[in-house]
């Protein structure tokens, strides 16, 4: 009868940690269960919040770096008739009256361009670098945003730009507002050299744009490489947290049984031991 | 005349033969009683009546003693055994309850809150402007506190509970250790034959009780008294009882005995039993505070050296991002938001400079770098590894108890079936003891008629 008792302690806690683990599917329920392994779990199950939030910031980037891609091209578009208008009306066969239409042309060229500087995603204008809570550029074509690039961290030591200081990418070393203006104006004037002249400005602001460009997609590589870094560190950790926190509920579940039968049968055998000594015979 | 005293023989036989049922009576009757020791009767031969002519003429046999069938060497092991025992299991069970407050994989821990805080931190880096972003890191903020106040909380609470239940085991104890003393000295007082055996019996389930409270060294003496000592120091000694008291403010509670004259000696870590497994936890326990304020006071002080080092959305410095109280006792239970921050979350510090824009999260990066500085533990451990220190210090020490519970269980187990083994009822022996006994009271018989029948034919002749 002691050695239930004292059986009957020890298995009453072990069938409970077993009861346990059945029912949350996890060998580690408190720090007890492993100790040793509590500093990796923790470690694990931080390394893998963070992938979902470097995955968020990721995805948000993504949106607004399409977003910048799609205004850039409609940019160079844009400059791209510029310069086309351009050639054409510095040939020596057009008179003023043609030239002074396609000057209108190119007044509806410089909106153009003006929206596509000033893009938003999300409220925020995109090439007006940190400052994005007001436009980039203003009418005259005049940056009034931040020299610096906003960034968002998407993985460990590793951020990406989600804005663009539009002094730096779109007119870095030409002045694609003035370059059009100053056609509009030869055009308007019938000057055909001062229309060549602005077809140089044109040209280095189509270069500009294409350097714009190339970086844009550059951070869209970055991007989308940050979200595949993130996305198969999530799995590996996921598998990694199971390996060490996760039970086998079919082999906690098969202890349990053995468990209980073996109480059983300690009872059934404590109840079969009647007296039937030398005093019933007596 | 011969026939008178064959018949007086007679009589001892059938007084001791009565004794010897008596007795056997007694241990069947108490063949369930908890701490019963069964007796054993010892008769001896009366002292002979030398005649005139030199014979030694037998006068019967009396009983000796009743005495009680008890292994001392066995027993006093047990006791002992049963201190450690107890001791193990109270602290494991102890630490067991306040480990509920540290579990792992719950969404309220602190490990969990922690990594959630920085999270939030990552987050606004990609929109430090945003509101919802900024709520959300404030929020965090408070839900961090709220996780470190409720596991310092539940310490605090744990070590207040196990001293109070200190307080309380020692005036049951000093009871019991008086009541020991008395029975020493009735014990002392009693003879073989009337029976120190219940008052000894009495006493053993007091020194058990006492063992399994305190852990005592037990000394049986010769003259039937016992001993009772704690690490060297004598607790109970024949009829000196030395009582136990408590000092300290809380959190720092000691367990004293009287020593000569009006001194007392602390004998915290000389406890065994339930009161050393309690002081055992609440060690652990206090230890485990220390770290978490520790935790709570370093983390706070980093982050709030770096959110002060940047600017909030009006371009001004930054304030603090938690608090703690000046006085406080426990940094841990007092770590809370900044009172102004937690109103305005656009006082959250985001940028590096005072003129910088809406977008500019450098400060941001700054108190991400807080994650992985080495702050604690001498410059090895960051913030992560210095909780998960504190999760694993915890679950080490309450392994450690269950590990001596089930040592100790098992030599208590084997000591006390030894200790069965001599003093415990056997029905059977029992049963022998009285066949026997009565065999032997009506063979006294027997002789006390045939002496009747001598002394009756003598009777007849003389008449």
């Amino acid at each position: 009868m002691e050695a239930l008792k004292s059986s009957a302690t020890s298995m009453g806690s072990r069938v409970a940690k077993l009861n346990e683990q059945v029912a949350t599917g996890k060998r580690i329920n408190r720090p007890s269960d492993d100790p040793g392994r509590i500093s990796q779990l923790h470690n694990v199950r931080q390394q893998l919040s963070n992938q979902g939030v470097y995955q968020k910031n990721a995805g948000q980037a993504e949106q607004l770096l399409n977003v910048a891609d799609a205004a850039l091209k409609d940019l160079h578009s844009t400059m791209t008739d510029a310069r086309e208008l351009a050639v054409q009306y510095s040939n020596e066969v057009y008179h003023g009256d043609q030239r002074a239409d396609a000057a209108q042309v190119v007044d509806s060229l410089f909106g153009r361009a003006l929206s596509s500087a000033n893009t938003k995603f999300n409220e925020r204008y995109i090439f007006a670098g940190t400052a994005y809570d007001d436009q980039a550029y203003d009418s005259t074509g005049t940056y009034n945003g931040s020299t610096d690039d906003p960034e968002a961290v998407v993985g460990d030591g590793l951020a990406v730009k989600t804005g663009f200081d539009g002094s730096g990418l779109l007119t870095d070393s030409s002045d694609m507002f003035t370059a059009l203006d100053n056609l509009k104006t030869a055009l308007n004037t019938d000057d055909t050299a001062a229309i060549t002249a602005a077809l140089d400005d044109i040209d280095a602001a189509l270069k500009d744009v294409e350097k714009g460009m190339v970086s844009v997609g550059g951070e869209m590589r970055r991007t989308f490489d940050a979200q595949d870094l993130a996305s198969n560190l999530e799995v590996e950790l996921t598998q990694a947290k199971a390996s060490i926190e996760e039970t086998d509920v079919v082999d906690a579940y098969s202890k349990l049984m053995q468990l209980q039968t073996n109480f059983d049968a300690a009872l059934q055998v404590t109840s079969m031991q009647r007296y039937s000594g030398l005093f019933t015979r007596i | 005349m011969s026939s008178i005293n064959t018949l007086h023989i007679g009589r001892t036989g059938l007084k001791t033969a009565s004794y010897g049922v008596e007795v056997t009576g007694q241990n069947v009757a108490n063949a369930t009683t908890e701490g019963y020791v069964r007796r054993r009767l010892a008769s001896q031969t009366r002292v002979p009546h030398r005649t005139n002519t030199g014979i030694s003429k037998g006068q019967g046999v009396q009983v000796a003693s009743i005495s009680r069938a008890i292994d001392r060497f066995t027993t006093e092991r047990a006791f002992e055994a049963l201190g450690e025992q107890s001791m193990a299991m109270t602290a494991e069970q102890t630490l067991s309850v306040i480990e509920t407050n540290f579990r792992e994989g719950d969404t309220s821990s602190i490990s969990d809150r922690l990594d959630r805080f920085f999270d939030s931190i990552t987050e606004l880096t990609s929109e430090p402007s945003d509101h919802g972003l900024r709520m959300s890191l404030r929020d965090a903020g408070k839900d961090l506190s709220d996780a470190v106040n409720r596991g310092g909380e539940a310490l605090v609470d744990s070590i207040r509970r196990a001293e109070d239940r200190v307080k309380d085991e020692i005036v049951s104890i000093n009871l019991m250790l008086d009541e020991v003393e008395t029975l020493n000295r009735r014990i002392s007082d009693s003879d073989a034959v009337n029976g120190p055996g219940d008052l000894m019996d009495a006493r053993d389930g007091l020194v058990e009780k006492i063992a399994n409270k305190i852990g005592v060294d037990v000394d049986y003496r010769g003259n039937g008294q016992v001993s009772l000592f704690v690490g060297g120091h004598a607790l109970v000694q024949d009829v000196h009882v030395r009582h136990l008291s408590t000092q300290g403010s809380p959190g720092s509670l000691s367990v004293k005995m009287e020593a000569g004259g009006s001194g007392v000696v602390t004998i915290d870590s000389l406890l065994k039993g339930e009161l050393g497994g309690i002081m055992k936890a609440r060690d652990q326990a206090e230890s485990t505070l220390n770290d978490l304020d520790t935790f709570a006071q370093e983390f706070v002080d980093e982050v709030n050296l770096q959110h002060s080092s940047g600017f909030d959305a009006s371009g001004v410095p930054g304030l603090d991002f938690f608090s703690i109280a000046a006085a406080a006792t426990n940094a841990s239970t007092s770590m809370s938001l900044d009172a102004v921050l937690a109103d305005d979350s656009t006082l959250i510090a985001a940028a590096g400079s005072p003129s910088a824009e809406v977008g500019d999260g450098t400060n941001l990066d700054n108190m991400l770098a807080v994650e992985d500085n080495a702050l604690f533990s001498g410059g090895n451990m960051n913030s992560r590894e210095f909780v998960a220190s504190i999760y694993s210090d915890l679950g080490n020490a309450i392994v450690g108890f269950e590990v001596e519970a089930a040592t100790h269980g098992s030599i208590v187990t084997d000591l006390n079936s030894l200790k069965e083994a001599t003093s415990k009822v056997d029905l059977d022996e029992e049963a022998v003891s009285l066949i026997k006994y009565q065999a032997a009271y009506q063979a006294a018989a027997r002789i006390v008629t045939a002496a009747d029948s001598l002394l009756q034919e003598l009777m007849q002749t003389v008449r």
